[in-house]
């Protein structure tokens, strides 16, 4: 280890110097040599013999050597390396003082000096004693001084002034001006300022020191991070965008996927849904995938993290996977937000390519923080959160009394229900009333009961929610070795009364420099999240917007208020079921609890003066345990698994053994999963400068990685929570029964287990000439073991080519570059081929093991049947980029790209000849296009003001050129996943709705010659149009971050343009059945056709039963025509524009004035309070019923909620 | 240099070793190498197991089957389940696309039974050069593959297809895939002859390899079931030589049937208790499989007092007419006289075919009972009235109490023929044999009639009317429109 070297700075000085401090000198040193000496039991010890053979080596190579064969450290001042020149030596196993005589003796002005594992270099007039080391010595003195902007010459208030290398600092008054008690004379300071450069300014002795700044065009120079590079922005050949913790404005979310919305140009960010935890669909550039992944990958700190629940594809999640994503989160579920140093979104071929097949739909890049030198920082930050419930006002639903008389209404009309309703409300008192159970009056008391009941659902079961953030991180590190600790604590609770979701984490990294070619980088995280939710049966919102509000919760004892709930004839249920919401939520209830861990170690060593060699190893495993469970007390166990309420049927009673599947107790549902996976990457890179302006460098590396995942799936009768889970296994016939059908309600235990192994070369280049041409090539095979043994199907190859031009270094803008007009200007055009895989797609013969079934045979089931056709997607990139910089305020990107994909896999409908429903063709053709712009800069910026706005747009367009798969289906037309040339994917197709005929009858266009417009058609003839896309064609987001002074207040728009959503059913059944007793309609039902006439005003319909509604289309003559419920719900009618712009986040900062923070002993302090999801605005609003459109097509249509946060962060 | 140098081996050696990291497959997922890989496999996947019952229509397509309209229905429930009638009637009516009117829209036996030949084919086709030294067992196994492949492709045939005339080819056929592996291609139907090839060719293989000294299982594709089927597909080829070959063949190795005794209990005669391990209580079973869903009970209902099919009247008194005397056939009567007995029972006043009746057990057996009448029927075409007589009485010995039998002299060939239709009839009654047997024998006029609270109606087929056929699901043509659709006439619903 060298402690000293031309231009750079000890830690602390040692020169010549003519004050006499000398105990404070003496006690220095001892402290420096004690530091040493401490290191050095760490340092390897050679023998101490050593042999040196060099021909004109600088004299500090042949310190080196010796410190590399002994265990001793060289020792010497700044001011005598000059004096160090070439010295020859021929040494052949001396010993050390031997050796050091030697090479000194042409040094008549050096002599040594050995003081326990340190040999201290030193001019031979210092000869006396080691005491006579004054000169190591400092003045220690006051400064003041101004800081101003360079151009304007104004002065600048609160601009950061720290000494270097100590946590001494302070910030500029106004007018600029700063004072520092007591620094050491030769200290240096660092200046910093937003929207500056820093400056590292000399003391030099200097009293009065003034500092102009430059402003900055800050991105220019940021690093960018690959995960196994890292540029300039400058240099950065492919298309990278940046984000930084505080360009996340979304505070209060739990996890980063969440808070990347309209962050990026060409990223797309939905389904965030406001559940705690859900991750959102993430979309890089276009959907580049039809049945493939879609997902982009990612990396943190160059690993890639693996989703805990695998799903690539989240279109194509079933609804079991959707549940446990919700419950277990995304890859970075278990990242702590405020340990991220930077996020950088990988977006081009050139970027991504290294990464190989899976990185097709883009890379996030994820570098986390690292200790800094210098003293312990502490940072503490809390954050508490408040999230608004949902109330009737955002919804068109009928109040009681609407309610009420629509039930009225349905009993004077004479329509009927397919399944008799329950005697509940209303129609149970009307029941009761025609059954003469109940008299007039009390009819008439009973009615307006219910019509003045108005059970507010969303009191009963949504809440304002409270959740808080604590976060506590220390870094600091000595010398060259730096550590950075952090633990945090999350609790949010949901809105819905019974979600909430905690977590904690704790990581530490640790940096060391061992020598100056070697370092160290150690990382250990942990995290446990605990999520609670709702049994999958349950879904608050759901039952809030369609239950009746002229149903009561509770009864006017207070006792919960039971209804019968479908006692279906269907399922042969032997007695009436009770059900009430409170009940059947403290009966069930849905738990997951997550451990993580991972450990990272990364090693960089340089040799032989160009090379590099990095290697990382990474190992992370995590446990999922997922409870889902329901006590015997619960309608879903009573309606599913027992037939009867409970307590009904004597256990003696025919029934009980006849119909109860689990006539006692409940059922637990644990879902264990383990992942283990692990990386291990080894990485050469050469770098040298080829010739007097080129560089070149080169990487080469070797990557395998292992996924492993078990999981064990339950189902266990007969459990008694309430008896310390207990469990009485059921003996009934229809038990056994059910188990020996295989009833899925009673499934198996199923243990799935999985390793996926990957085996990846790849190589990068990257030559540079003069900063001003840059031109770059990557390259990649992956292998994985999912394709079997056929090596031919194994290795895919990946490249990309990239080149850029920085037009700003060229003579001929010299005149523009100097005087700042233009700063920066550069040019650059990628293309690249990636493939894509389909995780489960196998070209060849695959089983799955299964149970062995109940005669003892073992037996085994296809996962796919032979596919020998079957081929890697292909991804060909183009990117044309344009960026420069103005005034040294302004930042402007635009990048054309396009992304062909070729050979995309698709499921073909196929003939069931091949005994298979569909079969993955490579046989699509799809193509991405689209231009991003991110422009940004400083609108307004001077001494107390600044605005910097920062805008990104992007529009994408989405065709399917190729799909060798015939006409698509109608349900895949209605649903978005139609394949079909000439569309985008995602287009969504509608019934052309012609108005309702004279009997309030709705009416479409059809394809039927003799019949244009009727009631009804038949699939075959159907006609259907295109509405739009599901995806939008222009999306992004607009930051403004104003400060006026220690203020800083940010607001984040978001928009979203061009895309079109279905609203949710109108009719929940196929066939328009009647609202039950207990369900709720849309309030657009009192605007429904009531009498001829009323159709040229409205577009409801009549109120229709299920035998009217078939007699309407059957009279329409045809054999199998699309029901009336079908063609409504699926109707152009019911399409909505989601055009909308949405205030996502205004959050307004104050930075404590140093005099303040500096009496509680902090170094600064910052509060803030910050809104989301406020106000949006949208051009279907009324057509949109309320819903909002940014979750109108999601499966859970939560609305986002408005939500407020206050915090704090201190630093120390 | 020499770090480097030590580098580089390194990485090399490390890249060698990839071959295995990469070779390795996870512990759940298989690509299949060895027998016993794809033995699982067709065990698995390679039977008929009906998931999705849908079969259970082919019975109402025949005289087997009656409407019946309860007076006074189960007040609780209403009229008639509202599926029962939309599933069943259009078949029942012969209308001329059934499925359509399904609520599950789609008719599940042709897909499900492609995907079942689907595995037959990648078993045959990986059993063809496995590297596995168990070579008995590979033989074994694709034997079964073929024995099971015959059996879908017949099945096929007897829903979709038109019967095997000998001499005269038809182009009613089913298509015919036997590649292991996807090809996106549209299907012609084959022709009856090149289907019944294929069958008799796979049966045959199905003899030649499966291993006939091995214990039989009940739930595996075994020697003695790939003879039953033998016989009757070289029954349905009118191959009668081929048949009686066969068939004594079968019956020197196993012909036990149960005693005519109360040993057997009602509804234990299939083995069809609510358990599978009833089936062994009959020595004449040798093959169980498929599979009873609980929605056959929509269609034969007779538990909750619906309207419902129900075994019909002529299938009834088609047990009453052979008997002489004193006997009492069991499988219509039991031994108390009731009328609850082997092959039905009767639940809420209505009969209910026992066969198809209890859930949750695997409905289809093969017995020795249809060799006995395949063979009766075969030495009855060939004019040989002694043998045919011989094995009618001994199967009838079982199954009817006081048996007094017939002698030779009782019958001409021409009644002959009849009888042993009619015994064929009783026996084989709701085991899928009626659609094919009636399409065999020249499919011959035949009248439905239903009746709901609106009133009462009736179809009718004439003499060898496509009704008798039914129509290859729509989904399937939709995507293949190679495949031609049954010119099924668009049937009068006449009220009566």
């Amino acid at each position: 280890m060298h402690l000293t070297a031309p231009g750079k700075v000890l830690p602390f000085s040692w020169r010549v110097g003519n004050l006499p401090r000398k105990t404070m000198m003496i006690m220095r040193l001892t402290a420096a040599l004690l530091f040493l000496t401490c290191m050095q039991v760490s340092a390897n010890s050679f023998s101490q013999e050593i042999s040196i053979s060099r021909i004109k080596a600088p004299l500090e190579s042949v310190f080196h050597d010796i410190e590399k064969q002994s265990s001793y450290q060289f020792f010497y001042k700044v001011s005598l390396v000059p004096q160090f020149g070439d010295v020859t030596v021929n040494l052949h196993k001396v010993s050390l003082q031997d050796a050091l005589d030697e090479i000194l003796k042409d040094y008549p002005g050096l002599s040594y000096l050995i003081i326990d594992k340190t040999i201290v270099i030193r001019p031979k007039e210092d000869n006396d004693a080691i005491y006579a080391l004054p000169e190591v010595v400092s003045a220690v003195i006051d400064i003041t001084g101004v800081v101003r902007d360079k151009t304007t010459g104004e002065p600048l208030a609160g601009v950061s002034i720290k000494v270097r290398g100590s946590s001494r600092g302070t910030m500029t008054q106004e007018g600029g001006v700063f004072s520092l008690k007591g620094i050491d004379e030769n200290a240096e300071l660092e200046v910093s300022y937003i929207g500056y450069e820093a400056q590292i300014v000399k003391v030099a002795g200097r009293k009065e020191i003034n500092i102009s700044l430059q402003m900055n065009n800050n991105t220019l120079e940021e690093t960018i991070v690959t995960g196994y590079q890292a540029f300039t922005n400058r240099t950065a050949p492919g298309v990278i965008a940046k984000l930084k913790p505080q360009d996340l404005t979304q505070v209060g979310a739990v996890s980063l996927d969440q808070m990347l919305d309209g962050k990026i140009a060409g990223m797309v960010v939905t389904g965030n849904v406001g559940n705690p935890g859900a991750p959102p669909k993430i979309r890089i550039r276009g959907t580049s995938s039809i049945t493939g992944d879609q997902e982009p990958i990612w990396v943190i700190d160059g690993v890639i993290w693996e989703e805990a629940v695998p799903v690539r594809n989240r279109d194509l999640a079933t609804l079991d996977e959707v549940s446990l994503l919700t419950m277990i989160g995304s890859a970075v579920a278990g990242l702590n937000p405020k340990d991220i140093e930077s996020i950088n979104i990988l977006k081009d071929a050139a970027a991504t390519a290294i990464y190989g097949v899976r990185a097709a739909n883009g890379v996030i890049v994820v570098t986390t923080k690292r200790g800094h030198e210098g003293a312990p920082r502490i940072n503490y930050s809390s954050d508490f959160k408040t999230s608004l419930k949902p109330t009737y006002a955002d919804f068109q639903l009928m109040n009681s009394l609407e309610r009420v008389q629509l039930s009225q209404d349905i009993i004077n009309s004479g329509l009927n229900y397919p399944i008799r309703p329950g005697r509940i409300g209303f129609d149970g008192a009307y029941m009761d009333l025609r059954d003469k159970n109940i008299t007039q009056e009390e009819f008439d008391e009973k009615i307006a009961y219910y019509a003045g009941l108005n059970t507010d659902w969303f009191d009963i079961l949504f809440r304002n929610s409270f959740s808080q953030n604590h976060n506590l991180s220390i870094s600091g590190g000595a010398g060259k070795t730096t550590y950075y600790f952090s633990a945090s604590m999350y609790d949010e609770k949901g809105n819905a009364r019974e979600s909430n979701l905690k977590r904690y984490t704790a990581s530490s990294r640790l940096n060391m420099q061992v020598r100056n070619n070697l370092s160290f980088d150690i990382k250990v995280g942990a995290n446990i999240r605990e999520n609670k939710g709702y049994h999958s049966t349950i879904n608050p919102f759901n039952y809030a917007t369609t239950t009746s509000r002229a149903l009561p919760a509770y009864n006017p004892d207070g006792s919960l208020a039971y209804y019968d709930k479908k006692n279906s004839v269907e399922l042969n249920n032997p007695g009436p079921l009770e059900f009430n919401i409170l009940n059947e939520i403290a009966e069930t209830g849905n738990e997951s609890k997550t451990r993580e861990m991972n450990a990272q170690l990364a090693v960089r060593w340089s040799f032989l003066k160009h090379f590099q060699y990095e290697g990382t190893a990474f190992y992370a495993t995590s446990s999922t345990n997922v409870d889902e469970w329901a006590t015997e007390r619960s309608y879903h166990i009573a309606y599913n698994y027992r037939g009867y309420k409970l307590g009904l049927f004597d256990n003696s009673h025919p029934n009980v053994d006849n119909f109860a599947k689990i006539p006692i107790g409940g059922i637990l549902k644990p879902y264990r999963t383990n992942n283990d996976n692990y990386t291990f990457r080894n990485a050469l890179t050469f770098n040298k400068n080829v010739s007097k302006k080129g560089n070149l460098n080169a990487m080469l590396g070797t990557e395998i990685r292992s996924v492993r995942q078990k999981g064990l799936t339950q189902m266990l009768p007969g459990y008694f929570p309430e008896r310390g889970g207990m469990f009485t296994i059921p003996t009934t016939t229809a038990y056994k029964n059910a188990v020996s059908s295989r009833d899925p309600l009673l499934a198996e235990p199923k243990v799935e287990n999985t390793i996926s192994n990957f085996v990846s070369v790849y190589a990068a280049l990257i030559y540079n000439h003069d900063n001003k041409y840059i031109f770059n090539a990557n390259g990649r095979f992956d292998g994985s073991n999912n394709f079997g043994k056929d090596p031919k199907y194994r290795y895919l190859p990946t490249f990309s080519t990239a080149f850029k031009w920085i037009a700003s270094e060229e003579n001929f803008l010299s005149r523009l570059t100097e005087n700042n007009t233009i700063d920066f200007m550069a040019l650059n055009a990628s293309f690249g081929l990636q493939g894509n895989i389909k995780s489960n797609a196998y070209p060849t013969l695959v089983t799955k093991v299964n149970n062995i079934d109940r005669f003892g045979n073992t037996v085994a089931t296809v996962v796919s049947l032979g596919n020998p056709g079957l081929r890697w997607e292909q991804t060909y990139s183009y990117n044309l980029g344009l960026e420069f910089g103005l005034f040294n305020r302004f930042n402007f990107r635009a990048d054309y790209y396009r992304k062909n994909g070729i050979d995309l896999l698709i499921n073909k409908l196929v003939s069931q000849v091949e005994g298979r429903e569909t079969i993955l063709l490579n046989a699509g053709d799809m193509y991405n296009q689209g231009i991003e712009l991110t422009l940004s800069g400083y609108v307004v910026r001077n001494r107390y003001f600044t605005w910097r706005s920062s805008f990104v747009g992007a529009n994408n367009k989405n065709k399917i050129t190729k799909a060798y798969v015939g006409e698509a289906d109608l349900n895949s037309q209605l649903n978005g996943s139609a394949v079909t040339v000439g569309e985008a994917l995602g287009t969504i197709y509608a019934f052309q709705f012609a108005g309702l005929d004279n009997q309030g009858v709705p009416l479409y266009y059809t394809n039927n010659k003799n019949q244009e417009i009727a009631r009804s058609m038949d699939p075959l003839d159907r006609k259907t149009i295109t509405v739009g896309s599901l995806n939008p064609k222009l999306n992004g987001g607009w930051d403004n971050n104003f400060r006026y002074k220690d203020f800083t207040l940010v607001v984040s728009l978001t928009y979203n343009l061009g895309s079109y959503k279905r609203l949710p059913p109108f009719y929940g059944a196929t066939s328009p059945t009647l609202p039950y007793p207990e369900q709720n309609f849309s309030s657009e039902y009192l605007k429904r056709w009531r009498q001829p006439g009323d159709e040229a005003h409205t577009n409801i319909p009549v109120l229709m039963d299920q035998a009217t509604s078939l007699t309407f289309i059957t009279s329409g003559g045809y054999d199998n025509p699309i029901l009336i419920a079908d063609l409504y719900n699926n109707s152009d009618l019911r399409v909505v524009k989601t055009n909308y712009m949405r205030v996502r986040a205004i959050n307004l900062q104050y930075h404590l004035p140093a005099k303040l923070t500096r009496r509680v002993g902090a170094s600064s302090a910052t509060i803030y309070g910050s809104a989301q999801n406020l106000w949006y605005i949208t051009s279907d609003r009324d057509k949109m019923n309320g819903i909002d459109p940014e979750v109108i097509g999601e499966r859970i249509a939560m609305p986002l909620p408005k939500i407020f946060n206050f915090g704090v962060n201190i630093s120390f | 240099m020499n770090r480097l140098i030590l580098i580089f081996c390194a990485v090399t050696i490390f890249l060698s070793s990839c071959t295995k990291f990469l070779e390795e497959t996870s512990p759940s997922i298989v690509i299949p190498t060895k027998v016993t890989h794809y033995s699982e496999l067709l065990y698995g996947q390679g039977y008929p197991t009906q998931t999705t019952g849908y079969n259970r229509f082919s019975e109402l397509i025949t005289d087997d089957v009656q409407w019946n309209h309860l007076p006074n229905p189960n007040p609780l429930y209403g009229p008639m389940r509202e599926y029962t009638r939309k599933e069943g009637w259009n078949v029942f009516l012969f209308q001329d696309d059934p499925e359509l009117d399904n609520n599950n829209g789609t008719d599940y036996f042709w897909g499900e039974t492609y995907k079942a030949i689907a595995v037959c084919n990648v078993v045959i086709d990986g059993l063809t050069n496995v590297d596995d030294t168990d070579e008995r067992l590979r033989k074994h196994t694709k034997g079964q593959a073929h024995a099971l492949r015959a059996m879908h492709y017949l099945s096929l045939m007897n829903m979709y297809g038109m019967p095997y005339v000998p001499g005269t080819d038809s182009e009613w056929g089913v298509p015919i895939k036997t590649s292991p592996v996807a090809e996106d291609r549209l299907y012609k139907r084959n022709t009856v002859h090149e289907v019944y090839a294929l069958i008799k060719a796979d049966i045959d293989s199905a003899l030649n390899l499966i291993d006939s000294e091995k214990k039989m299982k009940l739930y595996e594709m075994n020697w003695y079931a790939a003879m039953i089927m033998a016989t009757r597909i070289n029954l349905y080829m009118k191959n009668y030589d081929e048949v009686i070959r066969l068939g004594e063949a079968y019956l020197l190795k196993k012909s036990e049937l149960p005693v005519s005794t109360a040993t057997l209990t009602n509804g234990t005669f299939m083995g069809f208790t609510a358990s599978w391990s009833g089936v062994t209580t009959n020595p004449e079973v040798v093959f169980n499989f498929g599979m009873s869903p609980s929605t056959y009970n929509s269609v034969y209902s007779a538990s909750a007092g619906y309207d419902a099919f129900i075994p019909s009247q002529s299938l009834r008194q088609v047990f009453a007419k052979s008997l002489k005397a004193g006997e009492s056939d069991q499988r219509m009567t039991n031994t108390t006289g009731n009328t609850a007995s082997w092959f039905f029972a009767v639940a809420s006043s209505q009969y209910a075919p026992r066969k198809i009746y209890l859930n949750n057990v695997m409905k289809n057996t093969l017995r020795t009972g249809e060799v006995l009448l395949n063979l009766a029927e075969a030495y009855a075409e060939k004019g040989n009235i002694a043998k045919a007589v011989t094995h009618l009485n001994y199967l009838r010995s079982s199954r009817i109490r006081n048996y007094i039998g017939f002698v030779p002299a009782d019958f001409n060939q021409a009644s002959l023929i009849e009888f042993t239709r009619e015994e064929r009839r009783r026996e084989l009654c709701f085991e899928e044999h009626r659609l094919a047997d009636l399409k065999r024998w020249g499919m011959p006029p035949l009248e439905h009639q239903v009746q709901d609270y609106t009133g009462k109606y009736r179809a009718q087929l004439q003499q060898g009317d496509y009704g008798y056929i039914f129509q290859i699901p729509l989904k399937e043509r939709q995507l293949n429109f190679e495949i031609k659709p049954i010119p099924r006439p668009q049937r009068v619903i006449e009220p009566i």
